[in-house]
């Protein structure tokens, strides 16, 4: 009986570590974000005599008006929304389906084929960045959303391994038994694996979604015109080569966030499922 | 049935969305490429969006006057080397360009040799700052040069006349106020002034970082190393902060709290966030012992401009008209000095209670920033100085370093 008592008691303890130690985590990942929100409400004068406090002295709510309407916000908005909807569709329907094959076809040379795909993963933006842009002047697609849009449609070698990964943990049986009703691998891909991988799926699009959301090279190398402008590049409005408007930054950053924490919190489980499912061993 | 319907939903909409994508796709394309419409041009600037807001006022200034020229502005928020480095490669150099004197010698391949009038601008250096090899790539635009800002109420708390707002004060007078305006300790000490930047006070001592001819490096000259020692000792004598107390702070920041009595290295930029201090009274002098460097931004050509005969209207009258330089100069955000006489007075109507003066005095005498072709490699060497001087984080006599990076420098020069 009591050392039922002792073990209830050192589990209890070592659930209490564990809540302080998340606590003391949580305070400091939360901490510059509170920051963040707080240097928003004040003065530039207050910012930089504030130091670590995060209580605003005056509340300066019109910093978001003053911020917002800095840039042509609502037009930089859905031509971000543009340029993250549609690499999530692309990414996610593209690499699925090369993965998918990966996964699945085995045929001479595949395996060579993967460990080329995976090899472009070594390659820096920096190399590509000139090819890439000379591409797309000579397809006429500079100064339009086109160049951020299009390359997500022919897939990305992280998201085709993780997805990879995925499919190849899925039960051989379930492709036997379509293929006995008729299914060609297209149906199967469309109809069984898609819809089983619903979590890394959702993993996928949240990281396409943050990578694309806080896109700062890309519109910034191939869009000229404020008519194709996103969010970062608004942001980047704020801040000098010496000087920074750190509270309009601070206020425009807290709204262009935003999008990011909800989304995470929405889709945090299946996040979370999609990520350790891809990674874990087959059993 | 539904998920058939979904897929063709789904791919009719990205039809839709990516056809909305370039709208006028084609024209913008075509105007990327270089347009055949006679009178159009790119104009590539950088800045934050008070900048950006000034010289589009100059544009409009510009369009206004020669109707028949349009003017296709690309603002670069960020990055704006990487940017011009890209359009080059790829063939899209936008036909004039903002560039820094700093950034010049690494561009000028992509742009054309001007033929200027040095007679026109406030001072001949001026287009000195803007030529290679004795011949100009760029038209001086706006001067950005280096003041000091003090704080008037730790002067009057400590009992010391403040300084002449016209003449600078010399070196050992700087030295001697710093010590005074410097009490306290930990974190609420205060320091007479920010840490000293070699790029600033190498001037002051009567030095430079190039010989005249730009041929070789000076950097182990007398006066740099004097320039270079006395950096070392206000750090040891604790009039400025050290290593530890500046680390990932804002040296701004601090003036701005109060913490710091004069802070050196004060450019125009600062101003607009110096108009809402209430809680210190403030003022501008001259940098001490006439040190202190200016930037001066221009304007170039591309070498592919086709329609260069616009773009060099569009270079002359942002550069040489009077009214544009007024617009620029007395922006309320404090871009920069004019480049002409008649204009340079409209810098101190951007804060009238301010000793602006100042800046237009520096911006005829002051040094130019020196510049040079192996600007990447020259900095590399330069980290020496920093890693192994106690200027930096290192302990090695500045006497010994500074001739070795001189000499590394040298071999660059000569190779360029």
């Amino acid at each position: 009986m009591s050392v039922k008592k002792e073990r209830k008691s050192a589990h209890k303890k070592v659930h209490w570590l564990a809540y302080i130690l998340l606590l003391i985590g949580a305070v400091m990942f939360l901490y510059p974000f509170l920051w963040m929100v707080s240097a928003s409400l004040r003065s530039l004068e207050e910012v930089a005599v504030s130091g670590m406090s995060i209580w605003p002295d005056h509340w300066r709510w019109d910093n978001y008006a003053k911020a917002l309407t800095a840039f042509p916000f609502g037009r930089y908005l859905v031509n971000t929304v543009i340029t993250t909807v549609f690499p999530i569709v692309g990414t996610v329907l593209s690499s699925s389906i090369v993965g998918y094959a990966f996964a699945r076809l085995k045929v001479r040379g595949s395996g060579i084929l993967f460990v080329l795909v995976l090899s472009t993963m070594l390659l820096p933006g920096e190399v590509t960045m000139i090819p890439q842009f000379i591409l797309f002047k000579n397809l006429g697609m500079l100064d339009t959303l086109y160049p951020l849009i299009v390359p997500s449609f022919f897939g990305s070698a992280f998201y085709i391994f993780l997805l990879r990964q995925f499919y190849s943990r899925l039960p051989v049986a379930l492709e036997e038994a379509a293929i006995i009703d008729g299914c060609g691998y297209f149906k199967i891909w469309w109809k069984i694996f898609l819809p089983l991988s619903k979590p890394a799926l959702m993993a996928v699009g949240v990281m396409v979604f943050m990578g694309s959301w806080n896109n700062f090279m890309g519109p910034l190398i191939y869009i000229n015109s404020d008519k194709w402008k996103t969010l970062t590049l608004g942001l980047a409005g704020f801040q000098g080569t010496y000087a920074t408007d750190t509270n309009l930054l601070m206020a425009a950053a807290v709204v262009i966030t935003l999008p990011c924490i909800l989304l995470f919190f929405t889709a945090q489980k299946a996040f979370m499922e999609g990520l350790t499912f891809s990674g874990s061993k087959e059993s | 049935m539904m998920k058939k319907w979904s897929l063709i939903i789904l791919s009719l909409l990205v039809v839709i969305a990516l056809s909305a994508c370039s709208g006028n796709g084609g024209n913008s394309s075509e105007s990327q490429g270089g347009t055949k419409d006679k009178g159009k041009i790119t104009f590539a600037f950088w800045g934050a969006q008070s900048e950006a807001d000034a010289i589009k006022q100059a544009i409009d200034n510009f369009e206004t006057n020669y109707p028949d020229i349009q003017v296709e502005s690309q603002w670069i928020q960020k990055d704006y080397l990487t940017k011009l480095q890209t359009m080059i490669a790829g063939g899209t150099t936008p036909d004039v360009m903002l560039i820094s004197g700093g950034d010049l010698p690494g561009f000028a391949n992509a742009f054309q040799e001007l033929k200027l009038d040095e007679s026109l601008f406030s001072s001949p250096s001026l287009v000195d700052s803007m030529s290679v090899d004795g011949k100009a790539y760029a038209a001086p635009f706006i001067i950005k040069p280096k003041v000091m800002a003090i704080n008037v109420d730790l002067f009057e708390k400590n009992n010391i006349p403040l300084p002449s707002k016209t003449e600078p004060m010399t070196v050992e007078q700087f030295n001697d106020i710093a010590k005074n305006l410097t009490s306290g300790e930990g974190a609420t000490k205060i320091f007479g002034s920010e840490p000293l930047w070699l790029g600033n006070w190498i001037y002051a001592f009567g030095g430079q970082f190039y010989s005249d001819d730009l041929s070789k490096s000076a950097l182990d000259s007398p006066e740099v190393i004097a320039a270079a020692e006395y950096i070392v000792s206000s750090k040891q004598a604790g009039i400025v902060p050290n290593d530890s107390e500046k680390q990932g702070q804002s040296m701004m920041n601090w003036y701005l709290g109060g913490r710091i009595g004069m802070f050196t290295d004060f450019g125009p930029w600062y101003l607009p966030q110096m108009a809402d201090v209430q809680k210190f009274k403030w003022d501008i002098v001259p940098f001490p012992g006439n040190g202190g460097s200016k930037e001066v931004n221009g304007l170039a050509l591309s070498k592919d401009s086709k329609n260069a005969e616009a773009a060099e209207t569009f270079i002359n009258h942002l550069t040489q008209n009077e009214e544009v330089q007024k617009i620029i100069g007395g922006n309320k955000n404090a871009y920069g000095v004019p480049v002409i006489s008649s204009a340079t007075s409209a810098f101190e109507t951007v804060s009238p209670d301010k000793n602006l003066k100042a800046f237009v005095l520096a911006a005829e005498k002051q040094h130019t920033q020196e510049a040079q072709k192996g600007t990447n490699e020259i900095n590399n060497e330069m980290k020496a100085i920093d890693d192994t001087t106690p200027i930096g984080i290192g302990n090695k006599d500045v006497k010994e370093v500074f001739p070795q990076v001189a000499e590394k420098i040298n071999k660059i020069l000569q190779q360029n």
